[in-house]
């Protein structure tokens, strides 16, 4: 299998031969929630929450983070 | 046609129904009791004056908030004039906030927790407020981003040139911002031994 041509981000292109590290992810994870990721990004990044389990539970926490400020700012008072 | 929420069927109650949600709202944003108290009070002198342009199309709370954000906004013009936070302050600190997370090679130095299942803690009091405790320790400028994106939902771009910082740096004050209120909730509300 090929894989589509793909703009690296930064971090993956400094990496290019290794995986992601947990920091870059967390970059990428965080970043997600600002803008859409590139398709380039959201592979190397499902890659990497594929085998890393601090990260799955990092990207869990940031989604759970947001509803939380949602909850505190409509809980009735 | 008669809309269900006319015009006329607003009035000082149902606006003041909402001066605790606005509060909290303009408190995160500002951090300031008496500022957040006096935008929220505009607006609610603003919506009352300016009830009959109410159209009913969005819900009473959705058209205050749009008008409460309009307020913070200049507010938070007004406060960057008079007393700008120093640039750099408490910056390099906070960039070694950062990496004290991280190992040499970019691994955790101490992977994030399994939260566990989120409606459970959600539906807790008193993890809503660790949540506000939390919030509101963050360091000043990260918090100001991070409140521009999550409360108000401001785009990047938008929170960029409000704040007249570059993209980049706009992503790399969210993610500290992330970082630093996951940290806290996971050492004040996790990490507690049940």
């Amino acid at each position: 299998m090929t894989l589509p041509r793909i703009e690296l981000p930064t971090p993956v292109r400094r990496t290019i031969v290794k995986n992601l590290n947990c920091k870059d992810v967390s970059v990428l994870i965080s970043r997600q929630h600002d803008q859409p990721l590139t398709i380039g990004e959201k592979f190397w990044l499902r890659l990497h929450l594929y085998i890393c389990n601090g990260c799955r539970n990092f990207a869990n926490n940031m989604q759970m983070m947001r509803a939380a400020m949602k909850r505190y700012l409509d809980r009735d008072k | 046609m008669m809309s269900e929420t006319s015009p006329e069927s607003i009035g000082t109650a149902s606006i003041e129904s909402h001066r605790s949600y606005l509060l909290r709202y303009a408190l995160l944003q500002l951090r300031d009791q008496g500022a957040a108290e006096d935008v929220v009070q505009d607006t609610l002198l603003a919506a009352l004056e300016g009830a009959t342009r109410f159209s009913g199309k969005s819900s009473l709370k959705t058209w205050l908030t749009g008008i409460l954000k309009h307020k913070i906004i200049d507010q938070i013009r007004r406060q960057s004039r008079e007393q700008p936070l120093v640039s750099g302050d408490g910056e390099g600190s906070e960039a070694e906030a950062v990496d004290a997370l991280f190992l040499e090679d970019g691994h955790w130095r101490q992977p994030p927790s399994n939260w566990g299942d989120p409606d459970k803690a959600l539906e807790n009091k008193a993890f809503i407020e660790v949540f506000e405790q939390c919030a509101k320790n963050m360091p000043a400028k990260t918090a100001r981003a991070f409140m521009m994106r999550e409360v108000m939902e401001l785009s990047t771009e938008e929170i960029c040139k409000e704040l007249e910082i570059s993209t980049t740096n706009c992503w790399v004050m969210l993610h500290r911002a992330r970082l630093n209120l996951r940290e806290c909730l996971e050492l004040k509300w996790f990490g507690k031994p049940s």
